[in-house]
């Protein structure tokens, strides 16, 4: 029992940072993206070649010379991946607007499954990756459940002040004013373009820290973790909780995480259970967008 | 015209599918004056000042900015040149508070990026409460109505207008576009935003306007260009124009 | 060489297809404005009807088709009666409508997860026989799929130009504000708009399924197919959604001919990214843009 709420912690520290990522985007840019699980993923995988190299990928063998990084070197190519991921759709999507581009975001994280997917040299497709090492921060092994929910508690406390930092500074103003109305922003000298693909990079290498934690609490990762459902949640928890400020995406990851939980102490068959839980989110999505959309404490509905 | 001028149109055309809105434009506005673009409904005004400001790619033609071409240029460089403007349907911020709406103007461009976001914290914080008097006097020169840490959404059309003009004075413009400054607004503001036009004037600001309140033009600008039907009717002396009978018929008898 | 003919033949098939959902979703997208991302959960519900008609009730398949286009069309009149049109009525974002929209697919699809299971179904129709012609050999189900489907986008586009009904629900994307006021029966369009849509996605569901099955969770990448296929051809032109839709199957062709099959879904994105190179002002180019803020 200890264990699981320790489990349930280390979850919603890890979700906390990809619901504050997009919240960047989505809660002041205005953007809504269905790709944040791609760049989640790209970090999952960017660690795991990063720290296991070539025992398990020929490709990461030739290009990374077996490079057995340490965790926190890792963990910041995780970041760097994500980013870098994250410009690549951006540069793409940020052409669009409205409809299409929320489209287009949702057909870069297909594409990215696809790759996963299928890309066997890369990380072993669909068989995943097994024997992730545990993290070893300088000199502290991590084993037990305790302590990883001391290491995402610590890597949280490091990165998400970096996020909250940017909701209140001219960048984080800028992008509000986009989101208001970005004709007028445009008039004043700010390039749309340019701050919206700089939210995108910030969410995306945030989005590749939390893979990367992900990726080294269960030791084991495929593709099927950074599908287009796993984007779906991650919208869901941001909607739900609400966006534009700093108490929406908190509330909403927590509530999100635990109501699955509440869900198996009902005693549903396995297989059943999921297809249920989805059902839930898909209402929940309905009816939030009908009675608010601004969700549970949101600043920002969308427009 | 006497002085040099501050931004050149050479035959601008825009035209939507079929219908050419803008047929060969082409107007100077001599830096430093107040000029006025008047013209019946519809005659093609706001799309002039689109093209000019970047929001509408034109079909052919140049605009130069003190002799530099920024024809084609995205809006926010063409801002960035140093070009104002202000919407027919005013565009504030609505979720920004009034202060942060002119605040956002006041920031060097350089220091919005999430770079400069992140490494100055330092200097946006020490440099925080200066902007922030910097903004408020300019809300008081404008006369927005307090408070103004509230929703700039929340102002009544007439603040929306005010706002939108002290966040163009903050902002390092030398060209102010305003397209309709009066429209909807009680005379008693006309009038103050008649004064803080000349004002701008007088401190070496070009400004071009868009009005129908032609005791407004007649108040504020020196040279009147007449646009009927996307072409260049008259230009010349704001009294001379008006006083023109075929023109009168032009502008009020439609 | 051969191969090459037999892979467009193949592909000119499946085009066919593309164009049905790509019309499917185009007519929603183009009249009511909806970006109508529930068409993947949609879409399936008529072979899954099919399904159970023809495999459950061992009926002939040519009439669990037609009951399974029939259920579609019912489904996707019901779900603008209960989702679009309060959101409609609301004057709802479209962002809100989009994310309510694909909280509609999840529903669909994980329902269908639930009745009919993950794996593959597919529907009882007999040994296929095939035809050569010349180097290309075509089986019934391909001739089938391509015969009724060309008659099905036939059909429409006639329809879209002659009829004066559609003609008049092609120009409500134009001017939606417009048809109320022209005295136009607006509410009844949308319920026409969407039923035909679901018809013409479940026609084409229904042939996919006779040839390959159905499961609950492909329909996601043939949304995207059919979104891509309509922006490659316009949003604003009939014959460019049929167009887009056979290139992106030739396309596919010539992925998996030159390369390997397991790709054939990066086809759809590159297009995409195709697109934008393309048109680098994007679909909704500078002008509309300005209008519509
Ligand atoms: N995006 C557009 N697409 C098609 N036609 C347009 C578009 N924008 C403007 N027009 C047309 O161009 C013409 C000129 O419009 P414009 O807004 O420039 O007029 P205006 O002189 O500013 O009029 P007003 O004094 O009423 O503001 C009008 O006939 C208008 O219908
Ligand atoms: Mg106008």
């Amino acid at each position: 029992m200890e264990n699981y709420v320790l489990h349930l912690l280390t979850m919603i520290g890890i979700y906390a940072i990809l619901a504050y990522s997009m919240n960047l985007v989505t809660g002041f840019g205005g953007l809504l993206v269905f790709c944040l699980a791609g760049f989640y993923g790209v970090g999952a995988y960017t660690h795991t070649l990063l720290q296991v190299g070539g025992a398990e990928s020929r490709l990461a063998d030739e290009l990374l010379f077996s490079a057995a990084c340490p965790f926190p070197v890792a963990l910041l190519g995780a970041a760097l991946a994500g980013g870098g991921a994250a410009i690549a759709i951006g540069v793409v999507a940020l052409r669009f607007r409205g409809d299409f581009f929320v489209f287009a975001t949702l057909g870069f994280q297909m594409m990215l499954y696809t790759v996963l997917y299928n890309w066997n040299e890369l990380g072993r497709g669909a068989f995943g990756i097994y024997g992730i090492p545990r993290p070893v921060v300088f000199g502290w092994e991590i084993n037990q459940p305790w302590e990883y929910v001391v290491l995402v508690g610590v890597v949280d406390t490091m990165v998400l002040p970096f996020l909250f930092l940017l909701y209140r500074s001219p960048f984080g103003l800028s992008l509000k004013a986009l989101r208001d109305n970005e004709r007028a922003a445009e008039s004043l000298g700010i390039s749309a373009f340019r701050q919206h693909l700089s939210a995108l990079m910030v969410a995306g290498a945030f989005s590749g820290i939390a893979g990367g934690l992900y990726a080294s609490y269960v030791t084991y990762i495929d593709p099927t973790s950074f599908g287009l459902n796993e984007s779906i949640f991650i919208v869901s928890l941001l909607l739900l909780g609400g966006s534009g400020n700093i108490r929406g995406p908190i509330i909403g990851t927590v509530v999100m995480i635990l109501l699955p939980e509440a869900l198996r102490f009902v005693g549903l068959p396995d297989s059943f259970a999921a297809n249920l839980r989805e059902i839930i989110y898909g209402f929940a999505l309905i009816l939030l967008m009908y009675w608010r959309p601004r969700g549970l404490a949101g600043d920002f509905s969308l427009r | 015209m006497m002085n040099e001028p501050a931004l050149t149109i050479k035959n601008l055309m825009v035209r939507f599918g079929e219908v050419a809105v803008l047929r060969g434009v082409s107007a100077s506005l001599p830096s430093g004056a107040v000029t006025a673009f008047v013209g019946p409904n519809g005659a093609g005004k706001t799309t002039l000042f689109h093209a000019i400001s970047g929001d509408l790619l034109p079909d052919k033609g140049i605009v130069s900015l003190r002799g530099k071409p920024i024809t084609g240029m995205a809006p926010w460089k063409v801002a960035r040149n140093g070009l104002g403007k202000m919407f027919q349907d005013v565009r504030v911020f609505d979720s920004l508070t009034v202060i942060d709406n002119v605040l956002l103007a006041l920031h060097e461009h350089e220091g919005l990026s999430v770079w400069a976001s992140l490494t100055g914290v330092p200097m946006w914080r020490r440099h925080a409460p200066k902007l922030l008097q910097e903004a408020e006097s300019w809300l008081e020169i404008v006369g927005v109505e307090r408070p103004y840490d509230r929703p700039a959404g929340l102002l009544s059309f007439g603040n929306k207008k005010l706002l939108a003009l002290a966040r163009l004075m903050a902002g390092k413009f030398d060209v102010f576009l305003l397209d309709e400054p009066t429209a909807g607004v009680s005379p008693v503001l006309v009038e103050r935003i008649a004064e803080l036009i000349r004002k701008m004037a007088n401190r070496g600001i070009t400004i071009a306007l868009i009005e129908h309140n032609f005791s407004f033009v007649t108040n504020v600008a020196e040279h009147v260009y007449l646009m009927r039907e996307g072409t260049i009717q008259d230009w010349g002396a704001t009294e001379e124009v008006l006083a023109k009978d075929e023109n009168r018929e032009i502008l009020i008898g439609l | 060489m051969n191969l090459l003919l037999q892979l467009i033949a193949d592909g000119l098939v499946n085009g066919i297809l593309f164009a049905l959902l790509a019309c499917g979703f185009g007519l929603v997208y183009r009249s009511a404005r909806v970006f109508h991302l529930a068409f993947a959960g949609l879409f399936l519900i008529s072979p899954y009807v099919a399904y159970v008609v023809n495999v459950w009730l061992h009926a002939p398949i040519w009439l669990a088709v037609t009951l399974g286009v029939v259920a579609g069309a019912v489904a996707g009149y019901i779900v603008e009666v209960l989702l679009y049109h309060p959101f409609f009525r609301r004057k709802a974002s479209n962002s809100a409508v989009m994310v309510a929209s694909l909280g509609a697919f999840i529903v669909i699809e994980n329902v269908l997860a639930i009745i009919f299971g993950n794996e593959l179904r597919t529907v009882d129709r007999g040994l296929a026989s095939s035809f050569d012609f010349g180097p290309i050999t075509l089986t019934t189900i391909q001739i089938f799929q391509f015969l009724i489907g060309s008659a099905a986008l036939v059909a429409l586009g006639v329809a879209i130009r002659k009829v004066r009904l559609f003609k008049a629900i092609w120009a409500l994307g134009d001017e939606p504000e417009l048809v109320p006021v022209l005295g136009l029966p607006l509410t009844r369009y949308r319920k026409i708009v969407f039923t035909l849509s679901a018809a013409l996605g479940g026609l084409a569901g229904c042939l996919i399924a006779v040839d390959v099955g159905v499961d609950p969770h492909m329909g996601m990448s043939y949304l995207l197919i059919a979104a891509v296929a309509m922006l490659t051809g316009g949003i604003d032109r009939y014959t460019g959604w049929v167009l887009g839709g056979v290139a992106l199957a030739l396309l596919q062709s010539l992925m998996v001919w030159q390369f390997s099959a397991k790709w054939v879904d990066l086809v759809t994105f590159t297009v995409l990214i195709g697109v934008l190179v393309v048109r680098p002002q994007g679909i909704l180019g500078l002008r509309k843009r300005l209008e519509e803020q």
